[in-house]
């Protein structure tokens, strides 16, 4: 089984240096880029519709243009749940607010809840709990 | 035959109680209950033959409901008993008046059909009955009055020696009605002292003098209970001279002084709190003119008694709650208010003004005459200063308050946009150091550097236009103008003209008002973003056009820039539509920075801005410059 993560997030800064670590701490994952919510929905709808295999992890940005990570959030929780039985969401944002933090933490499609940045170490024992 | 044998019996009743005046005669046909009336009977019971059915449930229909039973059954017993018949009841006649009726003959036969029939006579004698009750009830009365009154009478014959007394006067003695004294032990009754030797002195004049006497004294009665009373003697003399029987009225009059010496304790009272009353108080005359005041009120406003007496209430009333006190005034005049209570403000002599809580109250005689007013005033400057001086603290603290939660909004959203827009891109410099230290090759590292370069510019860029923002939140009010719109517009254009051109834009204006109060850099760079939006959110299928529009109503200055855009879905955007580096397109050019710089602009030039949108039909962004002299001058 091919090991798949997401990122989705607008800050173009953020989304190199995240790939590069990514890839320093398990090079075999294949990692997709999503600029917005609704880039990162249109294509999970796609995938729900050809039975396709949702990645393992999803990070996701809250603060985005067009369809932040909440209405994302919205969206995919409408979907069948058991699509994303293997898939686990954690929410990346520079946002320290508890308000976004309890509100993130109240979806169950989400895992938990990172605080920009994420370092390396909590990357590595995020992978090594999920593939 | 029937009728035949009915009219012989009429005459022969008629015959028997001829004598009778206005005598009605009945006949009642007990097997048919058949009840015959000749015309006098329908006359006394006031009814119209041709409603009478001849029963003997009309006769019991107009008796008194009160008399009806007895009356019935005693007809009833006098037919069981063939006896005779003699009863006096009262009846009601067409206009609910009471008559009284005595029915006084039964005389019982038996028809050649068998039938039994009984023959009567009624009379009228309610004149009579109403005469009787009259005098009973008119002694009744006088019995009561006295009773009430407690007046008792008595007589002595100095020949036998004998006195008699009413029950009355045996009450007041404290005496039983059987009970008996003779006139010397009366005497012992009146308290010991100058009551005693006054009455001694009295009767013994009356008895050789035969003066009369009518005095007031105090007794001590059989029971031990100290009364008053009054007692009258006078005495009756034979030809000779002879003083042949003495008599008198006797009352207690114990309540009546009672009250009397009440009245007098409370019009000493009345007097003592009159006079050392700590508050102002005055009877006045109806006119207002003063007729007595205290003397709190004379220290209360300096003029001397003299003086005062020589003013009234108006003349010393401040001009403008003068109006208010005379409409109570001539309310209470009127009858239709008592008193009345109002804080008002009088003139002292030395010409202060000073508040006080004015009640007056109407005094009215038995007779519900209008006599005179009496006054309380109450000091109640410092009370009202103090108000005032609330009242003021309050607003103040109001304003602050308004301040406080303003600056305290403010403060919300500079922290949630230190929080978002400041920690972001210091978030990605931390990233890409560690990345930096992560990475061996060289070609990779320059190119790390390189994102460490562009992110450090995106922190200034952040920086800055926060820096920006806080000095337009704290230049309040500042470098206000009048500024003409259209050469404000003409310069916006002038600044746009380039894109306006290459975008083929359409601008109208339609300025319905000259000039605003406002600061120009901002209103030049407030119009320079909106209209930019305008143009950059233009919608792919269509040409964009643009209205800028300035009316004026009730509620202020309007300002709108409304376009056929790309409109925004403010349902989902609405809530963070002015926020820092939101951006709702997907448009590279976004930046999210110019609808925050427009928003801190509008306020801190203390107006505010609203938009409406759609999404793919365009949206109206409107400035409003609430009317005020003070932040915009136009026509004022």
């Amino acid at each position: 089984m091919t090991k798949a993560a997401y990122i989705i997030d607008d800050d173009r800064i953020y989304q190199y240096s995240f790939e590069k670590i990514l890839s320093i701490v398990d090079a075999e994952i294949d990692c997709r880029i999503f600029q917005n919510g609704e880039e990162a929905f249109q294509h999970c709808k796609n995938l729900s519709n050809s039975l396709g295999s949702f990645p393992q992890i999803i990070f996701l940005d809250l603060n985005m243009p067009v369809m932040d990570g909440w209405d994302f959030l919205d969206e995919l929780s409408a979907l069948d749940e058991k699509l994303l039985e293997n898939t686990s969401i954690y929410i990346v944002s520079s946002s320290i607010d508890e308000y976004d933090i309890n509100k993130a933490k109240a979806y169950k499609v989400v895992e938990d809840y990172l605080v920009k940045p994420v370092s390396k170490a909590k990357l590595e024992e995020l992978i090594a709990s999920n593939f | 035959m029937a009728i035949a044998n009915s009219k012989l019996y009429s005459e022969a009743i008629i015959g028997l109680v001829g004598n009778l005046v206005d005598l009605g005669i009945w006949q009642y046909n007990m097997e048919r209950d058949h009840l015959q009336w000749d015309e006098v009977m329908f006359r006394i019971y006031d009814v119209d033959p041709k409603d009478f059915k001849h029963t003997f449930r009309d006769w019991h229909d107009l008796v008194h409901p009160e008399d009806v039973e007895e009356a019935s059954s005693a007809f009833q017993d006098s037919v069981k008993s063939n006896g005779e018949f003699i009863y006096t009841f009262r009846i009601l006649d067409s206009q609910k008046n009471i008559r009284w009726i005595k029915a006084n003959a039964l005389i019982s036969e038996v028809n050649p059909q068998g039938e039994r029939i009984i023959t009567g006579a009624n009379q009228d004698i309610s004149s009579f009955t109403r005469i009787k009750q009259e005098q009973e009830s008119l002694m009744e009365t006088l019995k009561d009055s006295q009773r009430t009154a407690r007046i008792g009478s008595w007589q002595y014959f100095p020949e036998t020696n004998v006195s008699v007394m009413d029950e009355i006067t045996k009450d007041i003695y404290g005496l039983k009605p059987q009970e008996h004294i003779p006139a010397s032990e009366g005497i012992t009754f009146y308290k010991e002292g100058w009551s005693r030797e006054t009455i001694l002195k009295a009767f013994g004049d009356l008895l050789q003098k035969q003066t009369p006497y009518d005095l007031e004294l105090p007794m001590i009665n059989a029971k031990g209970e100290e009364i008053w009373v009054r007692t009258i003697g006078k005495a009756k003399t034979n030809a000779k001279g002879e003083v042949v029987k003495t008599s008198g009225v006797f009352q207690d009059i114990t309540e009546h002084k009672r009250r009397e010496s009440e009245l007098i304790e409370s019009q000493r009272k009345f007097k003592a709190a009159f006079d050392h009353s700590a508050i102002g108080m005055a009877l006045m005359a109806l006119n207002g003119a003063w007729l007595k005041p205290n003397t709190a009120l004379i220290e209360l406003l300096g003029f001397s008694e003299v003086e005062l007496l020589q003013l009234d209430f108006q003349s010393l009333t401040v001009a403008e709650d003068l109006a208010e006190e005379i409409g109570l005034l001539e309310q209470c005049l009127e009858g239709k208010i008592d008193s009345y209570r109002l804080d008002k403000r009088f003139i002292k002599k030395d010409g202060s003004k000073l508040w006080v809580l004015l009640n007056v109250s109407m005094v009215r005689s038995a007779e519900d005459e209008a006599l005179y007013l009496i006054a309380q005033i109450e000091d109640i400057n410092d009370r009202k200063i103090h108000e005032r001086e609330l009242v003021e603290a309050n607003r103040k603290l109001k304003q602050l308050t308004d301040r406080l939660i303003n600056q305290n909004r403010s403060l919300n959203d500079f922290a949630h946009i230190a929080s978002h827009n400041l920690r972001a891109p210091v978030a990605n410099l931390m990233l890409l150091n560690e990345l930096y230290g992560s990475t061996e090759d060289t070609a990779s590292k320059d190119e790390i550097f390189e994102m460490v370069s562009r992110s450090t510019e995106d922190l200034q860029k952040t920086l800055d236009q926060l820096v920006d923002a806080l000095i337009i939140k704290n230049k309040r009010g500042m470098d206000m103008q009048q500024l003409t719109l259209k050469q404000l517009v003409d310069g916006v254009n002038q600044k746009l003209q380039q894109v306006i051109l290459s975008t083929n834009t359409e601008i109208d204006y339609d300025l319905q008002v000259d000039s605003l109060f406002a600061n120009p850099v901002y209103m030049e760079s407030i119009l320079i973003n909106l209209i930019g939006n305008s143009i950059k959110y233009k919608h792919p299928q269509r040409q964009a056009e643009i209205l800028v529009k300035a009316w004026e109503n009730e509620k202020g200055l309007h300002l709108s820039v409304s376009d056929n855009g790309l409109g925004i879905d403010l349902k989902r955007h609405g809530r963070k539509m002015f926020g820092l580096n939101k951006t709702f397109h997907k448009n590279s050019n976004a930046n999210g920075v110019g609808l925050f710089m427009v928003k801190s602009q509008v306020e801190a030039m203390n107006g505010s801005i609203s938009v409406e949108s759609e999404p793919n039909v365009g949206s109206t962004f409107t400035i409003v410059f609430r009317r005020s002299k003070k932040t915009w001058g136009l026509d004022d």
